[in-house]
């Protein structure tokens, strides 16, 4: 009952919330509900709950053999507490944020927060494929009523990019529905008796679907307009946890269904993984929007767990695992510095702030140890994950340029730390202007918000050991399936 | 005498309206008001009967026959027109004919009703000219209008070249295997050249009504010219029924040259898609977009039946009822907006949610249903389409008909973005919807939104048509 209940809050709330009129009060209900789902996921994995509520299991359409199918193992469990943990900090670290009918924006909100969960628990194609549009299309309206300046034509490239992968991925679950025997069951899904050729066209359909939503260079191009233009809060869904929906995806429907596909074809991925990581970097450095900044900072760290997961190995794919947690809960601490800047001084660019350290030390140092988890320094959670990533691409036997991967990506690392520190340099540091020398310290909410995501990296650094256990029968049983150790 | 009364009671209740319509109107004036009023609750009452005791069975020496999936085909067509009846009430509230006018289009659903039975291609034929001529006197029916004249002049032009196709064919048939009947022809039928021209003919017979490309040069000036109602009609009942026949005529009476209709449909599938879509893609006009949508959507419909199979026709069959809710969702609004203000372009609807949020909404839904967004039922119609098709293993077919989806998908998004995001300095006023068309439009949004979802609708029809 656990996993039906996890979407049945956000998704009947979200529905209510319609019709819910003052703002105040659609705004607590929202919270409200979102700490419920977290509460329960929190109450699920602690082994409150019975092991035997944790799956779901109905027929739906029977006539095609289409199942209401529901699990929650390791890695869904990862990803769902992710889930459930950003959107109260989400919403509460918007707290003041101002939206016309808001009502409607954060009823969109929870919708979009039952779609992600159903993507991470769902074990039938259909279904799959059902609550991943049912994800995006609150995005669409979102982006679309409550973005910035140029939000009509970025939601249409978005929708129209997110779109094409879609169908791309439809047509890849039905050849892989008729192989199966018509069965759209994931257990079905796996050892298929394929030839290369057809393995290789359904691999493609679906990479290309999850290289869209990661994004991975070059089907990237949606991504940071669309970050820029959205309203910071579904910059946080669409960053922290809808980036997740392509990794997850490659790890959950990729790797263990085409494995010999993935194993051939993946130095052309890991390659393409690369220079966009190299790519995005360089392009970070150059920003002078706060938004465009963090936003190609995430396709360079996405980048980093599609490489590890192309040159696979159990350290890699852990700590993929791990690090989609992580860039998860850390891109969520940029995202609130960046609104709250945004929200103070009306501007995100970089040239015209300065010195807020002296007029928010709080907020700096807040913000300081988000960045450094950033950009991976040790004894932050990004360490581990990172740590584990490059070790795992250096020691993979799956590719011949695992070296080559490692320093190209280690290149990226330290670009990263350059703009990090840079953007922090400048807007913190130094003189302030006469837009900043007005500013005050923090609210309560932003302060409580970062400090729950700072406590999260640094226990994550010290003692990762919950998390890795949590994903390491699922690692293990990728890498089996693609006959690597 | 009381299984004739049983196994033909759509029919016989659907004669019987017509009469009492052509009695009212002759005995006494009514109002018009009053008149609507009787005629949906009549509509009603009908659209309830036909689930009340079905039986299945043949009549008259094979001509007529019907069993479940029939049935529960009627009854979707009669869902269909009593919708259309309601969403017409503003247009028909002050028009001068309004009983004639309801007396034709029941005929032309009573002629659809045979075709669907039909066992024979004789009463084949006779269903669908008694469903083609007095369509074409109501595409007439906005009587000041000169376009609705063209528009009438071309459907009974286009109809009659159709017709006369389609009887060429079946004189061919008849003169190959001496027999009409759909079991006869089925035992005989054989690839030889003249069996094979014979059906191509029939098809093109079929390609005129459903208006695949190419044979759809006059949907669009038709759809243009006709009042809404008939428009929408055409689009939806009218192309529902050619579809009801087109299939088991297909997966039956031509099994015999499976291969052969296979490889003719697949070009037939990809050109309607490409055609319609691009065409579509430039369209100003609500009523002439709408047109080339729905030849897009014929195609779809197509890439379903290439899979023959039960999936095939189940496809089909879910596939047209949530066709009729989507698009009479757009038409209806279209339809009561062009009654009200007379205007149907589609500049006309930019700023249009300003003014009507609640139509625009409906308006989307409809069209995010037609482009076949998940969750909506428009999605869950589509992918059955695709699933049926890809069961012989095209999956160029398939990819070919994913890509259009996108491509269709820009069209729809398009008069979205004029509805929601556009501003207008003279936006189509604030209108206040009376209850029959309100109670039309949220008819089909609860078939939108419950349809596709719910499995109980699809697997209710798969049941029925696991036959072929």
């Amino acid at each position: 009952m656990v996993p039906v209940l996890l979407i049945l809050i956000p998704l009947i709330t979200g529905a209510a919330l319609f019709a819910v009129k003052q703002e105040a009060t659609a705004k607590s209900i929202a919270l409200l509900a979102s700490l419920l789902s977290l509460a329960l996921m929190l109450a699920g994995m602690s082994g409150y709950i019975d092991a035997a509520q944790m799956t779901y299991d109905q027929p739906w359409l029977g006539g095609i053999n289409s199942r209401f199918h529901f699990a929650l193992d390791g890695m869904s469990q990862l990803l769902c507490l992710l889930t459930t943990l950003s959107f109260p900090i989400i919403i509460y670290s918007t707290w003041n944020n101002r939206y016309d009918d808001s009502n409607r924006f954060f009823g969109l909100v929870l919708l979009s927060q039952a779609g992600l969960l159903g993507v991470f628990m769902a074990l039938d194609a259909l279904l799959f494929y059902f609550f991943w549009e049912l994800a995006l299309i609150p995005l669409y309206f979102l982006c679309s009523r409550w973005g910035g300046e140029r939000r009509i034509q970025v939601t249409i490239k978005f929708f129209i990019y997110t779109f094409i992968g879609s169908l791309f991925m439809l047509i890849g679950l039905i050849m892989l529905y008729f192989k199966a025997g018509g069965s759209f069951a994931w257990s079905d899904f796996l050892n298929l008796k394929m030839t290369s050729g057809q393995e290789l066209g359904i691999f493609l359909m679906l990479a290309i679907a999850f290289a869209i939503k990661m994004p991975l260079f070059p089907f990237h191009t949606w991504q940071p307009d669309t970050y820029e233009q959205s309203p910071t809060a579904v910059t946080m869904i669409l960053s922290a946890i809808m980036a997740k929906m392509g990794v997850f995806g490659l790890l959950r429907w990729l790797a263990p269904i085409v494995p010999s596909a993935t194993f051939l074809w993946g130095d052309n991925f890991a390659t393409l993984a690369v220079i966009g990581m190299l790519y995005a970097s360089f392009i970070a450095m150059r920003q002078d929007d706060l938004k465009r900044l963090v936003a190609y900072s995430s396709i360079a760290h996405i980048g980093l767990m599609i490489l590890a997961i192309f040159a696979p190995s159990y350290s890699g794919i852990q700590g993929a695992m791990i690090q989609m947690f992580n860039h998860g809960i850390n891109i969520l601490g940029m995202w609130i510095v960046v609104n709250v800047i945004e929200q103070k001084f009306g501007t995100r660019k970089i040239s015209e702030l300065g010195g807020l350290a002296q007029k928010a030390p709080v907020l700096t140092i807040l913000l300081v140890i988000v960045a450094l988890a950033n950009i991976a320094m040790p004894l932050t959670n990004a360490f581990i994950g990172e740590f584990m990533m490059f070790n795992g691409v250096l020691g993979s036997t799956a590719t011949k340029f695992g070296l080559a991967y490692t320093i190209a990506a280690l290149v990226t690392i330290i670009l990263s730390a350059v703009y990090t520190l840079r953007m922090i340099q400048r807007v913190f540091y130094g003189e302030t202007n006469e837009l900043t020398s007005k500013a005050t310290d923090i609210s309560f909410n932003v302060k409580l918000s970062l400090a729950i995501i700072v406590v999260g990296i640094i226990l994550i650094g010290v003692f990762p050991k919950p998390l890795l256990s949590l994903t390491s029968e699922v690692s293990a049983d990728i890498l089996g399936r693609m006959n690597l150790k | 005498m009381n299984d004739l009364l049983i196994i033909m009671k759509q029919e016989l209740l659907l004669t019987l309206i017509i009469f009492v319509l052509l009695t009212l109107k002759i005995a006494k004036d009514m109002d018009n008001g009053a008149f609507l009023n009787l005629v949906n609750l009549l509509l009603a009452i009908n659209f309830v009967v036909g689930f009340l005791g079905g039986m299945e069975g043949m009549l008259f020496n094979e001509m007529y026959h019907t069993n479940s999936l029939i049935i529960l085909e009627k009854n979707i067509l009669n869902l269909g027109t009593l919708i259309i009846s309601l969403q017409s009430w503003s247009w028909l509230k002050d028009h001068k004919h309004v009983a004639e006018f309801y007396i034709l289009l029941l005929c032309t659903l009573l002629g659809m009703f045979f075709m669907i039975s039909a066992g024979n291609l004789l009463m084949f034929y006779l269903g669908l000219e008694l469903s083609t001529i007095p369509l074409a006197a109501i595409a007439n029916f906005d009587l000041a209008k000169r376009k609705s004249s063209e528009a009438a002049m071309k459907l009974i032009i286009s109809s009659a070249f159709s017709s006369g196709l389609l009887l060429f064919g079946i004189s061919l048939v008849y003169g190959s295997t001496g027999t009409l009947g759909f079991a006869g022809i089925a035992a005989s039928y054989s690839a030889d050249p003249m069996q094979l021209f014979a059906f191509v003919l029939l098809l093109a017979g079929f390609g005129f009504k459903i208006s695949a490309v190419p044979f759809h040069l006059w949907t669009a000036d038709v759809y243009e010219g006709a009042p809404v109602a008939v428009t929408s009609y055409l689009s939806v009942i009218s192309k529902g029924a050619i579809l009801f026949v087109l299939v088991p005529v297909l997966y039956t009476v031509f099994k015999p040259i499976a291969e052969s209709w296979y490889n003719m449909l697949y070009l037939l599938s990809v050109v309607t898609i490409i055609v319609g879509n691009l065409f579509a893609i430039r369209q100003e006009n609500f009523k002439r977009f709408l047109a080339f949508s729905s030849i897009a959507q014929v195609g779809f419909i197509l890439v379903g039946i290439t899979g023959s199979s039960s999936a095939g026709s189940s496809a089909v069959v879910y596939f047209v009822l949530i066709y009729i809710f989507s698009n009479l969702a757009a038409f209806g609004v279209v339809s009561f907006v062009s009654a009200t203000t007379g205007r149907e372009g589609i500049s006309d609807y930019k700023g249009f949610y300003k003014t009507n949020p609640v139509l625009s909404w409906v308006l989307a839904i409809g069209l995010f249903s037609l482009a076949g967004v998940p969750p909506t039922a428009g999605f869950f119609g589509k992918f059955f389409l695709l699933l049926a098709g890809a069961g012989k293993g095209n999956y160029i077919l398939l990819t070919i008909a994913a890509l259009n989806m996108i491509i269709s998908l820009y069209y729809y998004l398009r008069i979205v973005k004029a509805i929601f995001m556009d501003s207008n300095d003279h936006p189509i006023e604030k209108l206040s919807v009376p209850v029959f068309p309100k109670l039309a439009l949220y008819l089909c949004m609860a078939g939108i939104v419950f349809t596709g979802f719910v499995r109980y609708v699809y697997d209710y029809i798969q049941s029925l048509s696991i036959g072929f």
